[in-house]
């Protein structure tokens, strides 16, 4: 199992684990469901991990030894004090990135769209109506710009 | 670099590579052009905020009201509080993350560049939206924390706190926007050969920090604008009289707050990783110690929250505490690590390692105050008092900013291609060092006699006088460093009066060196093989071995300072 599902899976366990342990002891809403939300956004991404990208996925054991060996090896691998067998996550996972654009002014007619919408919430919508129009001309520039270059 | 080329760039200053128009840094989606907009943002802030923390002190010298009233003081503690968290620590981290993390792991971008600028530019648009407060008839002033009811529509009616949520929620966005950009640059962009355990600690700990950020960002994006609902549209969410909860949000603001503590040194423990060792002339004591000691004060940092609770009386102390406790432990093994990382090593006192040795000392004092808070028993008594000051000064600025100094000193070289002034950064150390233990350890003791925070007065017959005008008197020796900082920058990188930086000025380890200074467009034209941690350190043992010459002479080459070099 690589690293990177590894990394997610960790926190996962923890809160999960801390999260019961918080609610018995306390009986407390706020923060059972904080932690509770903490474990499952963590876990949700572990499963994403191991269903859609293979690299993140390996044997844990390497099928030598007695059992206790094995489990052994296994936890720790699991934990992250040994590293995975074979490539996973040796490699970076492959993403479809976008391509390195050259310059684009969009990220900035976006956050000015946003600050239009934003401080139109304090003073009013003669700001925000407008933001809106320029939140809606930026998506389109910001989505089309790169396949006007290739 | 050819003598040539030297001569070329030693004419004019020089700043991220090509000459760059105002254009240009508009639209840039260069990480490093946005990694020092970013940087640059993030010092402005802290002008800003720093200057609002000198009137306050101003104010606070002498007993009795001078020229400010209550109302004044209480939006400056709070806009000088959220503009240091939010505006000068968050964006310098951003700011060095952006610049760093694609060349420490061999990438010639982040995932997505123009996601990476939205970020910025969001980052930039909420800091002066929150404190575009001060034009319109007073800024937020409720104290960085908005606690409810003080920040609900009764007692705080203006618009000047709407700001502050707004450009909160902006703050708020453009760090799980950028949190996100960084997690998939790790990745999925990192080098062939740079596997997960050979990527520079630094890399690691900000991770770790996306992690932290991406997950407790969206808390208090959520619980600002219910806050904001129930200001403006008439909401009753933290209202108690209409069936709301007041303790709600500090549940919710904390679950994001402590989080936010270690969002703000994480990335600082990661840039004294990378410096020590570099300046012991050693490979790091320990690496997986230090990589799984960040993990485990990452998940630790979800538990703790109602630390800053305890006082409410509806919080189960006792988990709290035994959690917060269980963080010393991890930070402690960092620091044993930093101390055997510098044992016997072959130190060079630059003024990033003076820096880092000042964080070690100074954060060690804000760490070993927070046990005794969180101890539920001394708790009560010092709850709001200056002794909380005074911890969270010393791990924020004896810490965060100590080693944004460290970073500043080390970094600047490679970011802008001229070495800062090496005596006026020894200079801008002593000042700071001396400045800061005057300023906040006496808030230690005024906070022990029972002086509260965030008062703009205090009787004459309480006896503080003394050790406030001694507060004063170091908030302006604090000044004053800041000025040598700002004119050394300027001197050296502005008016190009700086040394011209190598591509590798202190004989570093990770791939950072490995190009440029300032790095071309697309990072890097060749990189080392990369087999262990200091891909740049083992490059030069081997071309050494080839060309003794070759290696310089500050690097030790005894077979015994590199056995580290196979793990990873
Ligand atoms: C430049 C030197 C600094 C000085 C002289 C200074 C001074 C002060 C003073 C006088 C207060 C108000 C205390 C009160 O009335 O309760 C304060 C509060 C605060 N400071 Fe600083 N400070 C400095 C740097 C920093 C830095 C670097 C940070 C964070 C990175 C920071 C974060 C805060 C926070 C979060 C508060 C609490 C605000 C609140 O009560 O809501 N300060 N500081
Ligand atoms: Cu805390």
């Amino acid at each position: 199992m690589a690293e990177e599902l590894r990394f997610f899976l960790r926190t996962a366990a923890y809160t999960a684990v801390i999260g019961i342990l918080y609610w018995i002891l306390s009986y407390e809403w706020a923060g059972s469901v904080m932690l509770a939300f903490v474990a499952v956004a963590t876990g949700l991404v572990v499963v994403v991990f191991f269903l859609v990208v293979r690299a993140t996925r390996g044997p844990l054991g390497d099928g030598g030894g007695g059992k206790v060996r094995r489990a052994g090896l296994a936890v720790a691998r699991l934990v992250g004090f040994a590293e995975p067998r074979g490539a996973a996550g040796a490699e970076p996972l492959a993403a479809g990135l976008e391509p390195i654009p050259v310059g684009s002014v969009w990220p900035l007619l976006a956050a000015a769209a946003a600050s239009m919408i934003g401080l139109g919430l304090v003073y009013g919508p003669w700001l925000s109506l407008p933001g809106v129009a320029l939140a809606a001309i930026t998506v389109w520039g910001w989505i089309t710009q790169l396949d006007a270059r290739n | 670099m050819t003598t040539a080329e030297l001569q070329q760039r030693a004419r004019g200053p020089v700043l991220a590579g090509e000459r760059a128009g105002i254009v240009d840094f508009l639209t840039t989606t260069d990480h490093k052009r946005i990694g020092l907009l970013y940087l640059f943002t993030g010092l402005g802030f802290f002008l800003l905020a720093g200057a609002l923390s000198l009137v306050m002190r101003a104010e606070l010298t002498f007993p009795d009201l001078q020229f400010l009233d209550e109302a004044t003081y209480n939006q400056l503690f709070t806009m000088h509080g959220t503009g240091m968290i939010f505006f000068f620590a968050s964006p310098v981290v951003f700011g060095l993350a952006n610049y760093f993390i694609p060349l420490q792991i061999g990438a010639p971008d982040v995932a997505f560049p123009r996601l990476n600028a939205l970020t910025y530019w969001l980052a930039l648009g909420g800091g002066l939206i929150a404190f575009s407060g001060f034009l319109v008839g007073g800024a937020a002033a409720f104290g960085w924390t908005g606690y409810v009811p003080l920040s609900g529509p009764i007692f705080s009616p203006g618009s000047g706190s709407n700001l502050w949520i707004i450009g909160l929620v902006f703050a708020g966005t453009s760090g799980i926007l950028g949190a996100v950009n960084f997690v998939a640059t790790i990745f999925s962009m990192r080098a062939p050969g740079m596997t997960m355990f050979r990527m520079p600690v630094f890399t690691w700990n900000m991770l770790v920090t996306s992690l932290l950020i991406m997950l407790t960002f969206p808390v208090l994006t959520g619980a600002l604008a219910l806050l904001f609902i129930d200001r403006t549209l008439g909401g009753h969410v933290f209202d108690p009289a209409a069936g709301g909860s007041a303790i709600l949000w500090q549940h919710l603001f904390w679950f994001f707050g402590h989080p936010e503590v270690y969002i703000l040194i994480l990335p600082f423990f990661g840039v004294v990783t990378e410096i020590i060792p570099v300046f012991s002339g050693k490979p790091v004591f320990g690496y997986r110690g230090f990589v799984f000691a960040t993990m485990l004060i990452g998940v630790l940092s979800y538990s703790v929250w109602a630390h800053h609770m305890f006082t409410t009386g509806v919080v189960s102390n006792l988990f709290f505490a035994i959690t917060s406790m269980m963080i010393a432990i991890p930070t402690g093994v960092k620091f044993f690590n930093w101390i055997a990382t510098m044992w016997r090593g072959r130190l060079r006192f630059q003024t990033p390692m003076l820096f880092c040795i000042g964080f070690l000392l100074m954060f060690l004092v804000g760490g070993l105050t927070g046990p005794f808070l969180a101890s539920p028993a001394i708790d009560y008594a010092v709850h709001d008092t200056y002794y909380v000051v005074a911890h969270f000064h010393y791990v924020l600025f004896g810490g965060s900013v100590f080693a944004a100094f460290a970073a500043l000193y080390y970094w600047l070289p490679k970011m802008t291609g001229r070495m800062l002034d090496e005596r006026l950064g020894v200079a801008h150390f002593w000042l700071t060092l001396v400045g800061m233990n005057l300023t906040f350890f006496p808030m230690h003791l005024l906070g022990l006699e029972g002086m509260p925070r965030r008062i703009a007065d205090y009787p004459a017959s309480s006896g503080w006088t003394l050790l406030n005008v001694i507060i004063s008197g170091g908030s302006a020796i604090l000044a004053v460093s800041i000025l040598v900082l700002a004119w050394n920058v300027v001197a050296s990188v502005f008016l190009g009066r700086g040394a011209v930086a190598p591509d590798d000025p202190w004989g570093g380890y990770s791939l950072e060196w490995a190009t440029s200074s300032p790095p071309p467009h697309h990072n890097f034209t060749a990189l080392p093989p990369i087999r262990s941690e200091r891909p740049v350190f083992d490059a030069r043992v081997a071309a050494s071995a080839v060309r003794p010459e070759a290696a310089e002479p500050s690097v030790p080459t005894d077979p015994s300072a590199d056995q580290e070099t196979d793990r990873g």
